[in-house]
């Protein structure tokens, strides 16, 4: 194998188009650790959410796929929300009413998604199925007014704060992503699930360009072009936000110091609530254009790896930067695309090395072991982008273009 | 005499005359002991032994082998306040190992696995012997405390969300490693234990003492697994009421004072890795045995996250907590499998809905219970009754160094 | 001619381009209370931070003469081992182990003079037991030491103000220190209780232990030190007995600015 081969347009066309969808998962990890210092481990689900609330949007309304993104971006902003207020909102200020609000709604809402689940399970139609589905779609759409009217400050004043240690929240996150996965299976089945060639433009399958030259010949479909695109307008957008509004002033101004910025007459709450809805848009958008590109992947778990890969990519970056995430992103995505070809031909020349000062032994060893890694590489990406995570936080924590002395774990 | 009595389990607790403490512990065994007798069928010729088939017993051995688990993750998670994601390595890395261990031949050309396409293989096994269980689980748990201090040496620097996500990063590159290199792990397909390769305990049985193979629902597994708890339950009090326990609080309670206090925060953390590592091992090689095959594809990271749901639930950090919070946790996954009859109407949570409730749970128990259901208590490393304290008063001490006998009631220095 | 039992030399700390200490040169004799007074932001912690190894000084020696164990450079050492070296100290924002009980808080202290590990913990060897019941009577008489006793059984975090430095004292003897480094023992107090703790300061050097202080309050130190330095913008600007510091100009006007009252010492 030769480095032309490994950095050869397939695998650079692959990388690029991961590391999009990377970054744009990053910066709803990014925005939202910057601020509360927070994995939000359940920004995985929230991108699972998204692709399928598309994926049913088009299926049973036969809606066009850029309003089923737009809806799925209302959706998942609405998730985003609803996790703060559910999850995290407690753990940040004590009010009763918003813990038993936000406690019997999500409650109620598992417990409905069993209904659900053991409805079909018995094959009940009608009615009762009717029922259940409008209490599922009205529970969330009650906890979100409710959501926005905590965040507005219309709730009463909370009853003191809470010292909400990190590990706490880091365990209820995971309890968050826990519960949203189990959710989504109950309601949608675990089976993987693609959408339907019919209801995607067909300009997402044509050839638009073709570089490079054969064998090595690598042709860029609509669909790549529109995740590029897509991506450098969205990363493009957020980061004038974040730079030339007022809420943006304010997040920026949070993610520096929250108890100035509160002081300062800035609304923490429903800063970091719309920290959470602008995050879980992007995420919506990168789910379903995750699941344009791999095809036939959407299942309750799919946003674990993309998720954990994605704060990967925020760590990288240096965590709180949205130039940071995009860069970060990239990164991951080369690294990943890339990192087993890279590893055999390091291995390779090692080997070509040892034979080389006379050690015949080791080069027989290292390409028999070469010969048996080859084809079953690939079944090692992820672990490379999780290497290279590891590998940052243990030598970079503030990321590969933060600069040291800035907010970290 | 004090030390005679302390050297004893239970030992502490009577001589501070903690009877409650006494009493419950003594109860909980003699339970667990009886459990298969109580439930057993009258009319068997064992009636112990019967019982072990029961379903009641199943689902105590289940709760038993992931105490086990859960009390290794207490170690680094409840003593030293680290949030291990990936303690499923252990898990993994134990069950592997046990069966690496018992389908391991010795054929004309070498060593063998009976793994895959070995299958067919004969040979002589190599922990075939009777009673290498024993063998099995100190190599397990000695390789898990291994790739403990392994695992330790990057991530030592590291705390709260950090350490986390890298110790998950880990895990996740070693399930895909258990998963990709097939020839030790049996990939996605896994391993099974046949009847021949199963490992053995001596028994009592028709009047005289045999050797029986150890399945799930055999008295001799039933034994072995409460007496593994048994001596980690033990192993866990006696380190947390110990120096290294006393440094492990200090450790996690706070950093900066435990170095000015003179401890090696790094030793103490590597102390911690390594024997949370090794009972990972030890549970991973029961659990082996007890669930007769192991799939690297199962071991995934849900299972270090339910592992950790029982610390959470019962209190991290609190040994009676870990033990409770593992029998609700995990008897609630049996009893869910359940059918309950309400005038007519068969409710049922469906098994896929199980980790709803545990995610569920972790977040109301961090939000109204975030020390847990039982927290670890607040009492002092070692109890010390008043009679005791007044005799350790009069009594010369070394360690206290200041000079000139300042004149305290008891009047030396 | 008696030497000092820490010397710095020439101590440096630089962060990034701030220059918290410019050539620190102390000497604290054996057997004294020396205090490192100066104002807010002199820079007095970062001395105590730099000789106890929470971070290594940029440049210049940190030498200390133990009496039994004799002479060592330490600068740049672990703090772990500093401490177990015979320097203990206390912290200005106190840091007790809030969830542990008082006496565990001292037994903790004890913990570099103490041996025993792993394996004698699990199996409770008769050394183990010993070396235990040790550990508690010496905790037992350094509470009582500072007065503490009535209070073992408490956990750390609902003791008063005031008993927490006490207890944070307690603990830092038990590490068995030649020298005891405190920072600010006083802030918070009230006068009645920065008397007794003045009084426990001097309790501490009869029973053989120096004693390195810090305090902005300049008034508070006088009474008891037997030598002052004074701190200013990273610097010594001024050391001797405490009559003629009181007097030295320098001093005066560090602590009142050169115009009069603005600073005070808040």
């Amino acid at each position: 194998m030769t480095l032309a081969e490994i950095f050869s347009w397939p695998h650079v066309i692959d990388a690029l188009t991961l590391g999009a969808l990377y970054a744009l998962i990053a910066v709803g990890y990014t925005m939202v650790y910057g601020i509360i210092q927070l994995i939000n481990f359940a920004h995985g689900e929230v991108f699972m959410v998204g692709t399928y609330v598309a994926l049913l949007a088009v299926l049973h309304t036969g809606m066009p796929l850029v309003a089923a993104i737009a809806l799925a971006m209302l959706a998942c902003m609405a998730l985003g929300l609803l996790i703060d207020f559910t999850a995290y909102l407690p753990l940040r200020r004590r009010s009763p009413g918003v813990d038993a609000v936000s406690i019997a709604g999500l409650t109620a809402f598992a417990l409905l998604a069993v209904a659900y689940f053991e409805l079909g399970r018995r094959e009940v139609t009608g009615l009762p199925v009717l029922l259940v589905t409008a209490a599922l779609a009205l529970i969330p759409l009650g906890l979100l007014v409710l959501a926005l009217l905590s965040m507005a400050g219309r709730l009463g004043r909370p009853k003191g704060q809470v010292a909400s240690d990190r590990l706490s929240a880091l365990i209820t996150a995971i309890g968050m992503s826990l519960s949203l996965q189990t959710i989504a299976q109950l309601l949608w089945t675990a089976d993987y699930r693609a959408f339907p060639a019919s209801a995607l433009p067909a300009f997402f399958g044509r050839t638009i360009w073709t570089v490079g030259e054969p064998p090595h010949q690598a042709a860029i479909l609509g669909k790549e072009i529109v995740i590029w695109v897509a991506a450098a307008v969205l990363m493009v957008g957020l980061g004038a936000l974040v730079s030339f509004t007022r809420t943006g002033r304010a997040m920026r101004a949070c993610a520096q110091d929250k108890e100035t910025a509160a002081l300062m007459g800035v609304n923490v709450n429903s800063v970091i609530g719309f920290t959470f809805a602008v995050g879980s848009a992007m995420a919506a958008i990168a789910g379903v254009l995750y699941a344009v590109k791999v095809g036939g992947n959407i299942s309750p778990r799919m946003g674990y790896y993309p998720g954990v890969i994605a704060f990967a990519a925020a760590v990288l970056g240096g965590i709180g930067s949205i130039r940071g995430a995009v860069a970060g992103g990239l990164v991951i995505g080369i690294t990943q695309s890339v990192g087993g070809g890279v590893t055999l031909w390091g291995l390779e020349r090692l080997a070509h090395g040892l034979g080389a000062i006379g050690w015949e032994g080791g080069r027989a060893g290292l390409e028999r072991l070469v010969a048996a890694l080859a084809p079953r590489i690939s079944a090692y990406d992820f672990a490379f982008a999780f290497g290279l995570m590891i590998l940052v936080i243990l030598v970079r924590p503030w990321g590969l273009f933060g600069k040291p002395g800035g907010k970290r774990a | 005499m004090r030390h005679l009595l302390r050297f004893f389990p239970l030992g502490d607790a009577i001589a501070a005359g903690r009877w409650g403490v006494v009493l419950s512990s003594v109860a909980v065994v003699a339970l667990l002991l009886a459990l298969p007798w109580l439930t057993g069928d009258p009319a068997a010729p064992s009636r112990w032994l019967s019982g072990c088939e029961s379903r009641v017993v199943n689902v105590t051995l289940f709760v038993v082998v992931y105490a086990v688990l859960a009390l290794g993750l207490n170690i680094v998670v409840g003593y030293t306040g680290l949030l291990d994601l990936g303690y499923v390595t252990f898990l993994a890395t134990g069950a592997i190992v046990t069966f690496d261990l018992l389908l391991l031949v010795r054929t004309p050309e070498g060593l063998a696995l009976r793994v895959g396409e070995n299958a067919g293989l004969t040979g002589q096994p190599v922990f075939g012997f009777d009673g290498s269980i024993f063998v099995i689980m100190l190599i397990a748990g000695t390789i898990c405390a291994l790739i403990g201090l392994l695992r330790g040496i990057p991530t030592l620097k590291l705390t709260g969300d950090y350490y986390a996500i890298v110790t998950l990063g880990i895990a996740e590159i070693v399930f895909l490693v258990y998963l990709n290199e097939s020839a030790f792990t049996g990939g996605a397909f896994g391993m099974k234990l046949d009847f021949a390769a199963r490992p053995t305990l001596p028994w009592f049985e028709d009047g005289q003492w045999r050797w029986v193979k150890l399945y799930h629902d055999t008295g001799a597994f039933y034994l072995l697994a409460l007496a593994v708890l048994g001596l980690t339950v033990v192993l866990s009090d006696r380190l947390d009421r110990s120096r290294i326990g006393r440094a492990w609080a200090a450790i996690r309670l706070d950093e900066t004072a435990a170095r000015a206090c003179g401890i090696d925060v790094s030793r103490y953390k590597m102390i911690a890795f390594a024997v949370s590592g090794f009972l990972g091992g030890v549970g991973g090689a029961l659990y082996a045995i007890w669930a007769g095959t192991v799939a690297a594809k199962s071991l995934d990271i849900w299972q270090s996250i339910l592992i950790l749901c029982a610390v959470v639930l019962g209190g991290m950090g609190s040994i009676r907590g870990v033990l409770l919070g593992s029998a609700m946790l995990f008897s609630l996954r049996e009893l869910l499998r359940e059918t309950i009859s309400v005038g007519g109407l068969e409710l049922r949570v469906p098994p896929e809905a199980s980790f709803l409730v545990y995610g569920l749970l972790l977040i109301f128990v961090m939000r109204f219970r975030p020390k847990g259901l039982f927290p670890r208590g607040s009492g002092e490393s070692v109890p010390v009754s008043v009679r005791e304290e007044k005799e350790l008063l009069a009594a010369p001490a070394h360690l206290y160094t200041l000079a000139p006998a300042e004149p305290t009631e008891t009047g030396h220095g | 001619m008696v030497e000092p039992l820490l010397e710095t030399r020439k101590l440096c700390r630089y962060f990034g381009g701030v220059k918290a200490n410019r050539d620190i040169d102390l000497r604290v004799m054996p057997g004294s209370i020396t205090s490192l007074i100066g104002p807010n932001g002199a820079g007095k912690t970062t001395v105590f931070n730099a000789i106890t190894g929470i971070f290594a000084p940029t440049s210049g020696e940190v030498i200390v003469r133990h009496p039994r164990l004799g002479t060592r450079s330490i600068g740049g050492w672990r703090p772990d081992r500093i401490c177990a070296f015979g320097l203990a100290r206390t912290f200005q924002n106190i840091h007790l182990f809030a969830d542990l009980p008082v006496i565990d808080n001292v037994k903790v202290g004890l913990h570099p003079r103490t041996r025993r590990g792993v394996l004698s913990a699990i199996f409770r060897t008769p050394g183990f037991l010993r070396e235990e019941d040790e550990i508690h009577a010496a905790a037992l008489h350094y509470l009582a030491f500072v007065g503490l006793l009535e209070a073992e059984h408490d956990l750390a975090t609902n003791l008063a103000y005031g008993d927490q430095r006490k207890l944070e004292i307690a603990r830092a003897l038990a590490t068995g220190p030649v020298l005891l480094l405190l920072d600010e023992p006083a802030a918070g107090m009230n006068p009645t209780e920065t008397l007794a703790l003045m009084e426990l300061i001097r309790k501490i050097r009869d029973a053989g232990v120096t004693v390195l202080l810090i305090e902005h309050d300049m008034k508070l130190v006088m009474n008891i030190s037997d030598y002052v330095y004074v701190m200013d913008h990273g610097e010594l600007i001024a050391h001797g007995p405490p009559v003629a510091v009181r007097s030295d100009p320098r001093v005066i006007e560090a602590y009142l600015g050169p115009g009069g009252g603005e600073h005070g010492h808040g």
